[in-house]
């Protein structure tokens, strides 16, 4: 016993070769296995016995880019409008007037608590019948732009109030009027720390783009849809295309985010 | 407005706004226990595949590492309604089709399919979440239960894990909160939960804002309460407590 923790000792590690084998080796071997294992009987599988002649066809290729062009559209025009309305009603939750602040505060809570397909479902089933009609991706605009808008709003407020209260109070300790220190002073530093956030979003908005299709709204997922319908035995086949289409899209704004997240603020 | 269609054997004096609501609302309540009880279930499968994926992602496990990490890249960045698609009308074609009997509820291939899919989706978040929370312990907590001859796993268990929780709850509650509210997209496949009954009281009433206002509602009953626990959990396991400072004097 004494012996033994005489020899032992941790802080110091034991001279020799390192062992052959040891736990973390065992690890290691079964996840290769398992990964090799999957890789024989389902990518392999997939692969070879897939049916890929349907996407050979130009006529199919095009079909599923015009859908992704209407997604990319509605995509794009909710992401601009949803950021300015967003900031709107952050600057409304913020503001001084009680009647402002509580009306928005109200939207954004409201909004937010409610299902993306919902509040898509809403405008298309509720708006004509109060008189607004619209064409499909129009009615898709103004459902996401409904949602994005209040969460935008919540990541702008959350940037705002992130910076701290001694910026301000140095802001008008100078002389600063309160328009000049929200402009000179709290966005710049509010800005750096939200773009994460907003790109984050942003993947949340593609994504749900999708949703789009109960409106019977032509894009991506509608179209693949109807393709696989066209044509059988292609339903994976057809399905995987257009995940990866999705995942290209959403996994590069990802790394976009990765990118422009500000870790220490003194030295960006 | 559109004329409100009268229905076929409803006496002309009793109708009123909420009728078609007050009529149906069994519909609504069984469309409700169905959404709840889709989110326990995907709630479930999430959270056991989140826990193993973020393990396989920060322990030594070879392949197993790139395998989790692909998995959560994949769900993480693809549609869900692109994932219930691929589990409702692929799995078929493979030749599985879920129509089994669990705890005495007969659970047809939509349902089953579409927890699934939900269940791997929230998962995937899940498991980043996890990840994150593990890989924000300070290395030298970890360094120093090596050193002191703990082994991987032990360090995990006892002096990772321990931490890590509070700094997960937050985001999981988020997420779970998140997994409510997507559970509507299962409507797409005929899933007959919450969203799917109004739609269907909505084509047999068109009683438009009425099923909508209800329906807002209900899920407003089922959202709130979850949004009041993740703010609580925040405002509990938040070091730094959500600020609530308000932009004196600026005018806007």
């Amino acid at each position: 016993m004494s012996a033994a923790t005489a020899t032992h000792n941790p802080l110091r590690p034991p001279k020799g070769p390192a062992p052959f084998f040891t736990i973390t080796t065992a690890f290691n071997a079964v996840g290769w296995l398992v990964l090799a294992l999957v890789v024989w009987f389902l990518v392999i599988p997939a692969v070879r016995f897939g049916n890929w002649a349907e996407f050979k066809n130009v006529d199919n290729l095009l079909f599923l880019w015009k859908g992704l062009q209407v997604t990319l559209f509605v995509g794009a025009v909710s992401v601009v409008l949803s950021t300015i309305f967003g900031f709107l009603l952050a600057l409304g939750r913020l503001s001084n007037f009680k009647p402002l602040r509580l009306l928005s505060s109200g939207y954004i809570e409201f909004v937010r608590a409610l299902p993306s397909y919902l509040i898509i479902f809403f405008v298309f089933l509720g708006f004509p019948k109060l008189g607004i009609n619209l064409s499909a991706p129009w009615f898709a605009i103004l459902g996401l732009t409904m949602y994005t808008t209040a969460v935008m709003a919540e990541i702008f407020r959350a940037g705002i109030l992130s910076v701290d209260k001694g910026q301000l109070e140095a802001a008008y300790a100078l002389g600063l009027q309160p328009r000049d220190t929200i402009i000179h002073i709290v966005l710049p530093q509010a800005v750096r720390k939200m773009v994460p956030a907003i790109v984050g979003q942003l993947i949340t908005l593609t994504k749900d783009t999708s949703l789009a299709s109960v409106i019977a709204l032509q894009e991506l997922s509608a179209a693949g849809k109807q393709l696989f319908n066209l044509y059988s035995g292609i339903v994976l086949e057809t399905i995987f295309v257009i995940a990866a289409v999705y995942f290209v899209i959403c996994f590069t704004l990802s790394l976009l985010s990765k990118k422009l997240e500000v870790k220490d603020l003194t030295r960006a | 407005m559109l004329p409100i269609l009268a229905q076929g054997d409803a006496p002309a004096g009793a109708d009123y706004f909420g009728k078609a609501i007050v009529d149906n609302l069994p519909l609504f309540f069984w469309g409700m226990t169905l959404t709840v009880r889709i989110c326990v279930v995907a709630a479930l499968i999430s959270f056991t595949v989140g826990v193993i994926v973020a393990v396989l992602r920060v322990t030594p496990s070879g392949g197993l590492k790139l395998l989790a990490t692909c998995y959560a890249e994949f769900f993480r960045n693809t549609p869900l309604l692109i994932q219930v698609m691929c589990f409702f009308y692929g799995l078929p074609t493979l030749g599985i089709r879920f129509n089994f009997t669990f705890l005495g509820i007969e659970v047809g291939h939509s349902a089953a399919a579409g927890t699934l899919a939900l269940g791997l989706y929230t998962g995937a978040f899940v498991s980043e979440a996890i990840r994150a929370g593990l890989l924000a312990i300070p290395r030298g907590q970890t360094e120093a239960a090596r050193s002191l001859g703990l082994s991987v796993l032990q360090t995990l268990k006892l002096i990772v894990v321990p931490q890590a929780v509070r700094l997960v709850l937050p985001p999981l509650g988020n997420i779970y909160s998140a997994m409510l509210k997507n559970s509507a997209i299962l409507t797409s496949i005929g899933v007959a939960e919450l969203m799917y009954q109004a739609e269907f009281i909505n084509a047999r009433t068109f009683r438009t804002f009425e099923v909508l206002t209800a329906v807002i509602v209900f899920y407003l009953m089922l959202t709130l309460p979850m949004g009041a626990l993740v703010h609580w959990l925040e405002r509990k396991f938040n070091p730094l407590r959500a600020r609530t400072l308000r932009l004196r004097g600026a005018r806007v």
